[in-house]
């Protein structure tokens, strides 16, 4: 795996290859997270195909602190909300931005720390009741019995859903969380 | 202008619950237009998924194709339909506007704005809340308790179950509701025979098998009535306050929400119009004219008018009288799901006479209304402006 820096620096000569294998590698989970905004996968591949043209033909004049990674998840972000506005959308508190993270979120995220810093941020922009709802719904066992309830499904179904759900990067965040609480 | 809402407003609908003025909000917002209703229900079926199921696979090789093909000069989905890439190249400079554009965003001019007409597409939405979409070549056939439902040939169609027995006891009323978006249209069949084609971005919601004594409907946007006839049963077509009730005749009610009033338009037989907020008896209307209800004031007047102009679109033309241009744009966005925008107000109240076919591409439309030389047409960012 390339780092982040040499990626960068490939990008900006023109190196297609490592072009397309950070296209491939991160394509799918870029059009889910797009997806959760526009609900229209048609429209979710417009937006990340766009954004990596965009990147491919710009990489010498785009600003990227230091991950690839962060900056295509955040302009496909932009690019999602741009399009949100049509219908009259926004989203303040970047509501949408932490569902649709999480969501999509997997374990290669874990050593992205400013996608990390970037999560940590939006959480807590939240207003307090709003934030409470929010952990407890993402990072709480015990809504379980409430979801399967909700849903009519049997707890196990949900708990293998959760337990799948329950990767790295939320326990990252649950801790940072609980942390927030103590205060 | 009606204001954004937040989507925190949306999240707590889901999780927790909302204020007053919150509320309102929420309802102002889905009742500004229908593509925000059809985001919500989208929203609404999300709700029901859960986390990390996400059942619809994307394929990143076949993405790549895409891109790999022109990686200086990408393919984009113009208008939904492949423009030639070489098309978007020809690209006209318009005097005095300045060029300042995005890679994604070029300028098309007027002879290269290709836009696709409607097609029958809609969503049923049953009873259960259950949703079908509803294509061309796609035929389905539902068995419900009353009715047998069969969607072929783009027409829905509402038949009786033979065996089923009017019940005694009063059933609760099964509704289903046909919502037809922009760049649609739609033919249904009610269970009584009535015929009903559905224009582009309007909702008819409707009793499954009509009660003892009415026929019931309710519709917001623009349809065209056949209705069966049955002196015992009136057929009442409510648009918000207003009514129209007639026992056996075809009309045209156009009732789009933005619009300032409803239009009823008789071919013949005979019906009536009256209104919630009016306590006047209802207004006789005789084939050949057209009732115009004003939303503001609660009043109705009527005028004789050139029926075809108001039925045109349910034999497949645009028929345009003296229409101002303003007008006309509407009636193209909603046919051909395109935004316009006026970018000299004043060429808005042009009138225009024609009478063109309405599966044709919209250019050969925008040719047409272009003759008269004053006025232009460019498109940018899936916008066209009029100049």
């Amino acid at each position: 795996m390339l780092n982040d820096k040499l990626i960068l620096k490939e990008i900006r000569k023109g190196n297609s290859s490592v072009f397309e294998s950070v296209f491939h590698e991160q394509y799918d989970s870029l059009v889910k997270f797009a997806n959760h905004f526009l609900l229209d996968y048609k429209a979710a591949e417009d937006v990340v195909q766009g954004t990596f043209i965009y990147l491919w033909e710009n990489s010498s004049s785009i600003q990227i602190k230091s991950s690839v990674k962060a900056y295509l998840y955040q302009s496909v972000k932009n690019s999602s909300l741009n399009q949100l506005r049509a219908l009259k959308i926004k989203d303040k508190y970047e509501l949408q931005y932490l569902e649709a993270i999480l969501e999509t979120a997997d374990d290669k995220w874990i050593d992205d720390e400013e996608l990390i810093e970037s999560i940590k941020k939006a959480l807590l922009k939240l207003p307090k009741q709003m934030y409470l709802i929010f952990c407890k719904k993402y990072f709480e066992e015990q809504s379980i019995k409430e979801i399967a309830n909700e849903m009519s499904l049997s707890e196990n179904t949900i708990k293998v859903q959760l337990h799948k759900g329950r990767n790295s990067i939320r326990q990252i965040l649950e801790m940072a969380t609980s942390f927030i609480f103590l205060f | 202008m009606k204001k954004d809402i937040d989507y925190s407003i949306i999240w707590k609908y889901f999780n927790t619950s909302l204020s007053t003025s919150e509320e309102k909000e929420l309802s102002d917002w889905l009742d500004a237009d229908i593509k925000h209703l059809q985001h919500f229900e989208k929203l609404k079926e999300k709700q029901k998924q859960i986390p990390h199921t996400d059942s619809n696979i994307s394929n990143s090789d076949i993405a790549w194709q895409n891109i790999r093909l022109t990686p200086k000069h990408p393919k984009r989905h113009f208008w939904k339909i492949g423009v030639a890439a070489s098309i978007l190249l020809i690209v006209g400079v318009y005097s005095g506007y300045k060029l300042h554009i995005e890679k994604a965003n070029k300028i098309i001019s007027a002879e290269n704005i290709q836009i696709e007409p409607g097609v029958k597409k809609a969503t049923l939405v049953l009873n259960s809340g259950q949703k079908l979409e509803l294509e061309s070549k796609k035929d389905t056939l539902i068995k419900e308790a009353e009715v047998t439902i069969e969607n072929s040939n783009s027409e829905l169609n509402y038949k009786k179950n033979e065996n089923e027995k009017t019940p005694k006891r009063a059933k609760e009323i099964q509704y289903n509701t046909l919502i037809v978006p922009r760049g649609g249209e739609y033919d249904l069949v009610l269970s009584d025979g009535t015929e009903v084609k559905i224009n582009s971005e309007s909702i008819l919601r409707y009793p499954v098998v009509f009660e003892k004594g009415k026929r019931n409907v309710e519709l917001i946007g623009e349809a065209f009535f056949h209705v069966k006839t049955d002196s015992l049963r009136p057929f009442v077509v409510t648009s918000a306050e207003h009514q129209v009730k007639v026992y056996g005749t075809s009309f045209n009610v156009k009732s789009y929400k933005n619009d300032d009033y409803i239009a009823t338009t008789l071919v013949s037989g005979k019906v009536t119009v009256s209104s919630d907020k009016k306590d006047a008896a209802e207004q006789l209307l005789k084939p050949g004219y057209q009732s115009i209800y004003k939303r503001e004031s609660a009043e109705f007047e009527q005028k004789q008018v050139d029926i075809k102009e108001f039925t045109a679109w349910k034999d497949g033309r645009f028929y345009f009288r003296n229409m101002p241009l303003e007008e006309i744009t509407q009636i193209l966005a909603r046919w051909y799901d395109v935004d316009f925008k006026f970018k000299n107000k004043t060429v808005k109240n042009l009138t225009f006479n024609g009478n063109l076919k309405r599966y044709d591409n919209i250019q050969l439309i925008l040719n047409q209304l272009g003759k008269t030389n004053e006025i232009t047409f460019y498109a940018y960012d899936q916008i066209i402006y009029v100049d």
